[in-house]
């Protein structure tokens, strides 16, 4: 697994992906940062977190639509596959990567956090709180994308679809369909509703199980996945 | 220290490997020879545990491939028909990286080893630059030099001649004939000649099936040209219209 996962961070630093992800993310999240600012007067960070997860989700694939897609696509699986690793430890050292990544462009918003604590007031609570909802949130977003560069060689298409089922996910709790119980089972999966209490200053034990059980399946799927293409 | 017993692989109704069955011995050159389509790289994929097995049994050493195949992935190294390269690693970095991912345990440093490797395959001059940068010759000596990593008792070359210039030919062929004291090597091609200059053995596969089992000494060029010629044709005839 060390050796997918150091292979795969060299790749995301020697290509330009992994810089253009930061950079784009922080000239971004920043922008938003500055005009809650200066504008809306508003000295905490907690306000741009929802910008934030829609930025990511804007710019994730960027980082996971390659995970297995190129592999196939450039014919390297079969040296991943013929090597004597287990599936989970391929697909464990590329989560970890594509998700370190992440983790780097959420320490990046770090700084703001010191702007809005010199001259803002901010509650230590409610930002603990909120990093970790987003924290799980990328967690999850992560799984997406590897499960879904899985199913494909294309990389396009990946982060094509990538896309698709992020935003569904993502806005399916603004869905109205007039019936209780479709509406229930819709915001139940919608990966936005569960981060409103973490935004609020609460780490509910009922949301870091629906992050982490769900990034969990999509991890286990993704081996399913690549396993059950050799049986084909 | 190889035993293919009846190997068999289907995709839907169609059988690209119909019932496979030959031995190779310890230090043997064993060359599978066929045309394109035949059958060859179906069989290396199934023996290296890249593509699983429709029925029938793979014994590498004694360890069947399918119910160990952590074990019998240990013993093998693979060049496959495109050798997986990630170009944007230098070939030290790539090497270093496939000597990891092999979890390779030898009395030798890591470093030696690979220097090793890299002089087996004269590609020391290139270490340090970009798989991308470098030719077609030189990336299928990378592959090759992959497939070296952690001195596997077995070698699975699939066609690493194709698409290389006559000397680098040659020179690959030299390597192939100098490993073969400390390696099993499985090697295929659809050069006729190529399996007189390099292998012990021959088998010939034809639509996924054996069509011809041979040691070196009983190979005759005229008798193997004309099987693999008449394979080659079968399937369709041509009228005197068509020429």
């Amino acid at each position: 697994m060390k050796a997918i996962f150091k292979r795969e961070m060299l790749s995301y630093f020697t290509t330009m992906t992994g810089y253009v992800f930061i950079g784009v993310f922080m000239f971004l999240s920043s922008l938003f940062f500055s005009m809650e600012m200066f504008k809306n007067r508003v000295g905490s960070v907690t306000g741009i977190m929802p910008m934030c997860m829609v930025i990511l989700m804007l710019l994730l694939p960027i980082i996971t639509m390659r995970l297995f897609a190129e592999e196939k696509a450039e014919k390297t699986d079969q040296l991943l596959l013929t090597a004597p690793v287990k599936v989970s430890e391929i697909i464990l050292g590329k989560y970890f990567a594509a998700f370190s990544v992440f983790l780097i462009s959420t320490a990046a918003t770090l700084p703001y956090v010191f702007v809005a604590a010199i001259w803002g007031d901010i509650a230590i609570g409610e930002t603990f709180a909120s990093y970790a909802g987003y924290v799980l949130f990328g967690a999850l977003l992560t799984a997406i994308g590897l499960f879904i560069s899985c199913l494909t060689e294309n990389q396009v298409v990946a982060a094509v679809l990538t896309y698709g089922v992020t935003l569904l996910l993502f806005f399916s709790s603004w869905l109205n369909t007039g019936i209780w119980a479709v509406d229930y089972i819709i915001r139940f999966f919608s990966i936005s509703e569960w981060n409103e209490s973490f935004s609020m200053g609460v780490i509910a034990p009922s949301g870091v199980v629906y992050y982490l059980s769900f990034t969990f399946l999509f991890l286990l799927l993704s081996m399913r996945q690549i396993e059950s293409r050799r049986w084909r | 220290m190889i035993e293919i017993k009846n190997l068999c692989k289907s995709y839907g109704d169609k059988k690209a490997v119909n019932s496979i069955s030959f031995n190779v011995q310890k230090g043997e050159i064993l060359g599978l020879l066929g045309p394109n389509g035949a059958g060859k790289s179906t069989t290396m994929n199934m023996i290296t545990g890249y593509i699983s097995i429709s029925a029938g049994c793979v014994l590498v050493n004694g360890v069947d491939v399918l119910e160990n195949p952590m074990e019998a992935k240990k013993m093998i190294g693979y060049l496959p028909e495109q050798p997986p390269l990630y170009k944007e690693m230098t070939v030290w970095e790539y090497l270093s990286f496939v000597y990891d991912l092999k979890k390779v345990k030898l009395n030798m440093s890591k470093k030696e080893h690979i220097e090793d490797v890299l002089k087996t395959v004269s590609i020391t001059d290139v270490k340090n630059r970009k798989i991308k940068n470098l030719s077609k010759g030189y990336k299928q000596r990378v592959g090759f030099a992959q497939a070296l990593i952690g001195k596997p008792e077995i070698l699975i070359l699939d066609e690493p001649t194709v698409g290389l210039d006559p000397n680098q030919i040659m020179e690959i062929r030299d390597v192939i004939r100098s490993l073969k004291n400390e390696h099993t090597i499985i090697f295929s091609t659809h050069i006729l000649s190529e399996v007189c200059a390099v292998c012990d053995r021959v088998v010939i596969i034809n639509e996924g099936v054996i069509a011809c089992e041979k040691a070196k000494e009983e190979i005759q060029i005229e008798e193997l040209e004309k099987i693999f010629y008449t394979l080659n044709v079968k399937g369709g005839s041509l009228n005197e219209g068509d020429i």
